[in-house]
């Protein structure tokens, strides 16, 4: 694994305590995803002796709780909220997303009207 | 039904009745060959990886420093004729050289066994 700062090395946005978590969650699963694969796979393989497997899951289990996919969520770019985030592609909050649109910096969207 | 949908046999019997189809479909579309349903943890495999996607969710810009990319930049330039010049390499340098001509460089190395015996004497 690479050093503790790669990790925390945020893009250009306006950071937020909340992101700045999340981002190093998102960092240590895509460096630990093949490793937990691998464990995973060997635990499911009838094949192999009970220890093996065992021994396996034992490991997978003691993995850190930072390297779990389930921990990790999409979050507002902007603001950090974990809720109300609009659809994929467009990662803000819903009162962030509507503002812009109104604004204009959204060009694909506008307020429908019928 | 039509007699075509008639004469068309479920995918579960072809599986069973036809193993080289099987094994041709397997081969094209890179999955495991397994007739007889062992359980080997392939099922594991069959997702992509999501790391490289869930990496760059905040932006692409997480995993690039300043120096990192100097480095990987001389690395190119390795072969060609053009080179590069460090300014701050020269100014620290010329830095050293203007201390030592006053006598205030770096202090000579002692010998460390020299050092050890005397301690011990004490």
């Amino acid at each position: 694994m690479s050093t503790y700062a790669k990790l925390f090395r945020m893009p250009p946005i306006t950071p937020r305590w909340n992101t700045i978590k999340d981002n190093v969650k998102r960092q240590v699963f895509a460096e630990t995803e093949l490793e937990q694969r691998t464990l995973k796979s060997i635990s499911r393989n009838t094949l192999l002796p009970t220890k093996v497997r065992m021994q396996a899951q034992l490991q997978l289990s003691a993995m850190p709780k930072l390297s779990k996919m389930s921990q990790i969520r999409n979050r507002c770019v902007m603001t950090g909220t974990g809720r109300s985030v609009v659809g994929d592609g467009v990662k803000l909050n819903r009162i962030q997303f509507r503002t812009r649109a109104i604004s204009g910096e959204l060009p694909e969207y506008k307020i429908g009207g019928w | 039904m039509s007699s075509l949908q008639k004469a068309l046999k479920p995918a579960k019997e072809i599986k069973n009745t036809l193993p080289k189809l099987e094994k041709l479909r397997c081969t094209i579309f890179d999955k495991f060959y397994n007739p007889d349903n062992l359980r080997v943890g392939v099922e594991v495999w069959e997702k992509p990886l999501l790391g490289p996607s869930l990496r760059n969710y905040y932006g692409s810009r997480t995993n690039i420093n300043f120096s990192e990319f100097m480095t990987s930049f001389r690395k190119n330039l390795e072969g060609t004729d053009f080179k590069l010049q460090d300014q701050r390499e020269i100014d620290r340098l010329q830095y050293v050289e203007e201390r030592k001509r006053i006598g205030k460089g770096a202090p000579k190395k002692k010998n460390e066994k020299v050092e050890k015996k005397n301690k011990k004497k004490k």
